[in-house]
């Protein structure tokens, strides 16, 4: 409880009396004295009852649209309603949680009044998952002598999805994949963990499917078949370095990436497979979440993808000299004795340079350095650009020797650069290279490899192709 | 807390104003004239002042007026216009019984601790000594009171 200005006027106006009917020894004062501290008792009193009478009697709701886009506005509704009149001023106060811009909303119910609501308009410029609960109400006696504050526990929940570009193309050399991505069914037979039945070999079933102990106790050929089970578990790499930025805003690479990487997530939720997640930024990794079930992973997840933004840093690096082009360069120069070559054979010669170049790189070494876990099946998810080729090569052939499969999610550059129509033919000739990349992936056993941007976008460029053949063939 | 004049509780200012009257006339019988101009006074104050201040006020106008052997009747004669218009003032109308029982039992409480000290203990100060602590235990009482009332743990 606090008390105001007036309340310590009236104490003064008290001890005065006091004072001045033992200086005057007037016994009339000090029972004015009395009287005073009497009254702001029981006018403390009538406060204290109606300030516990609040929790039961106040009644406030709050409505607002529970999912936007962000930037959107939304309205906020307050609406307070006390079950019967309190001789207090009762004003309810909604404050915008950190993710919003608005002001405050407040709802006063004075001594007379049992019901009123109020509105205000909220931004939200933030994509995530916020709450409104920071619901106060401040209670006031009539006479303006006491004040209480408490917290409400009232609150309402607001998702805030991001601003995502509309057309996403996601698909291998122009063709959109008609399929989920990464889906396996959980009940299909199949070559997964969990003992199913033992039956009679037929002809065309695998050699490994045999089961040779109940093959020598049957004096048959068996097979065990197994049943798919959901202990799969799926590392999500999300690249936001500063390349990723490339694009207008609303439509930059990471918009798109970031898109398919939340379909991803919803997509692993509802499988209920074990979900981790790497977000790797210019500096190296800039968020890493274990993996873990739906509970523990995919709100954490969903949550930062909706508030990643590209980081800022040196994006451009060398190329390094891939393995097989180094061993057949040092061949070479074996056999050269000139100048030149004395000069550049050590360069070739040393195998861990290599590696030890694309330490360097964030992507690579987030994949490296992550624990692939000891699921019975481990799926690797990258998504990321093509803006560095050779680590991104590296990442992949790594992680497909710690996991069951890799996918890759690739925003061509090509498709990003700003330019009108005359650069379609330069972009054209960029998203040949970058498709030539993509199927260089793909071919990688266990690896697939797909392309992920504006639809429109690839449609021109592709148109571009089309042309280019058909004047060919005239 | 507002004067006759700007109130928007009409009984209260109409049982405070004739509290105020029966002060004038109070005032008459005990002083005579200047308890007319005290009475007076008071009226005016009631006009434009709330009235735990016309009460504090009726003290020190009053005080002077009175004998300093002045008699316990004539104290609590003198005191009964203002105790009537503190109990006016204190009544809420939309629940007159239980805030007029607080109210009274607040008076008395203090009231009889009042007169106690003036009878039992010689010096005032002695008096004045023990009401002003009683009066800020209560005040803090009630504050905890309150506080856990709406289960706040970070007031003190």
């Amino acid at each position: 409880m606090e008390v105001t200005r007036r309340y310590w006027t009236v104490v003064v106006v008290g001890l005065f009396l006091a004072c001045w009917g033992v200086v005057v020894a007037q016994p009339l004062a000090l029972l004015g004295a009395a009287g005073v501290a009497a009254w702001l008792t029981a006018r403390q009193f009538q406060f204290a009852r109606a300030v516990g009478r609040v929790p039961a009697t106040l009644d406030v709701s709050l409505t607002t649209a529970p999912r936007l886009m962000a930037e959107e506005s939304t309205q906020l509704s307050l609406d307070a309603e006390l079950d019967r009149a309190l001789p207090v001023t009762v004003a309810v106060t909604v404050t915008p949680p950190p993710g919003a811009r608005g002001e405050s909303v407040t709802v006063t119910l004075d001594s007379e009044e049992r019901a009123d609501v109020d509105h205000t308009s909220l931004t939200w410029p933030v994509a995530g998952s916020f709450r409104l609960d920071d619901v106060t109400a401040q209670i006031t006696d009539d006479d303006g002598l006491f004040c209480q504050t408490a917290d409400l526990d009232v609150g309402v929940d607001v998702a805030v999805d991001p601003r995502a570009p509309r057309d996403v193309h996601v698909g291998e050399g122009g063709d959109r994949i008609a399929a989920g991505f990464g889906e396996h069914e959980a009940g299909r037979p199949g070559g997964d963990v969990e003992p199913a039945e033992v039956r009679e070999y037929v002809p065309g079933d695998a050699v490994r499917q045999i089961d040779w102990k109940s093959t020598a106790r049957l004096n048959q050929p068996h097979v065990r078949e197994f049943e798919g089970n959901t202990d799969r578990e799926t590392l999500l790499f999300f690249d936001h370095r500063a390349t990723t930025a490339d694009g207008r805003p609303g439509t930059r690479k990471i918009d798109y990436a970031r898109q398919l990487a939340v379909a991803l997530v919803d997509q692993v939720g509802r499988s209920d497979d074990k979900l981790g997640y790497c977000a790797v930024g210019d500096g190296g990794i800039t968020a890493l979440i274990d993996p873990g079930t739906r509970a523990d992973t995919w709100r954490p997840v969903r949550n930062h993808l909706f508030g990643v933004e590209p980081t800022r840093g040196a994006s451009t690096a060398s190329e390094p000299v891939r393995p097989t082009v180094a061993r057949a360069a040092s061949a070479h120069l074996d056999s050269d004795d000139s100048a030149f070559g004395r000069t550049l054979a050590p360069y070739f010669t040393e195998r861990d340079v290599y590696r030890r170049r694309f330490d360097s790189r964030p992507l690579y070494r987030a994949v490296r350095n992550a624990e692939f876990g000891a699921a019975t099946a481990v799926w690797t998810v990258i998504v990321t650009d093509d803006a560095d080729r050779a680590a991104l090569r590296e990442a992949v052939t790594y992680a497909r020797g710690e996991s069951d499969q890799v996918t890759v999610f690739l925003t061509p550059t090509a498709l990003f650069a700003d330019g009108d129509v005359d650069d379609l033919d330069a972009a054209y000739d960029r998203y040949s290279e970058f498709e030539a990349f993509r199927r260089e992936l793909a071919n990688l056993e266990h690896v697939s490899a797909y392309e992920v941007g504006p639809a429109d976008k690839l449609a021109a460029v592709l148109s571009v192709g089309r042309d280019r053949r058909r004047r060919a063939r005239a | 807390m507002r004067g006759a004049l700007r109130t928007d509780d009409g009984v209260t200012a109409a049982l405070t104003g004739l509290a105020t009257l029966g002060a004038v006339a109070v005032g008459f019988l005990v002083a005579g004239a200047p308890g007319i101009l005290a009475g007076a006074a008071l009226v005016v104050a009631w006009l434009l002042a709330p009235p735990v201040v016309v009460v504090a006020l009726g003290q020190v106008l009053f005080a002077p007026l009175l004998p300093a052997d002045a008699s316990l009747t004539t104290i609590a004669l003198v005191e009964a216009p203002l105790v009537a218009m503190l109990l006016a003032d204190l009544t809420d109308w939309r629940a007159p019984i239980g805030t007029l029982a607080g109210g009274v039992v607040a008076l008395a409480a203090f009231a009889g601790l009042a007169v106690a000290g003036i009878v039992w203990l010689d010096p005032l100060w002695q008096t004045a000594a023990l009401l002003v602590p009683v009066a800020a235990v209560v005040a803090y009482g009630l504050h905890r009171y309150t506080v856990v009332t709406v289960e706040i743990t970070d007031e003190f």
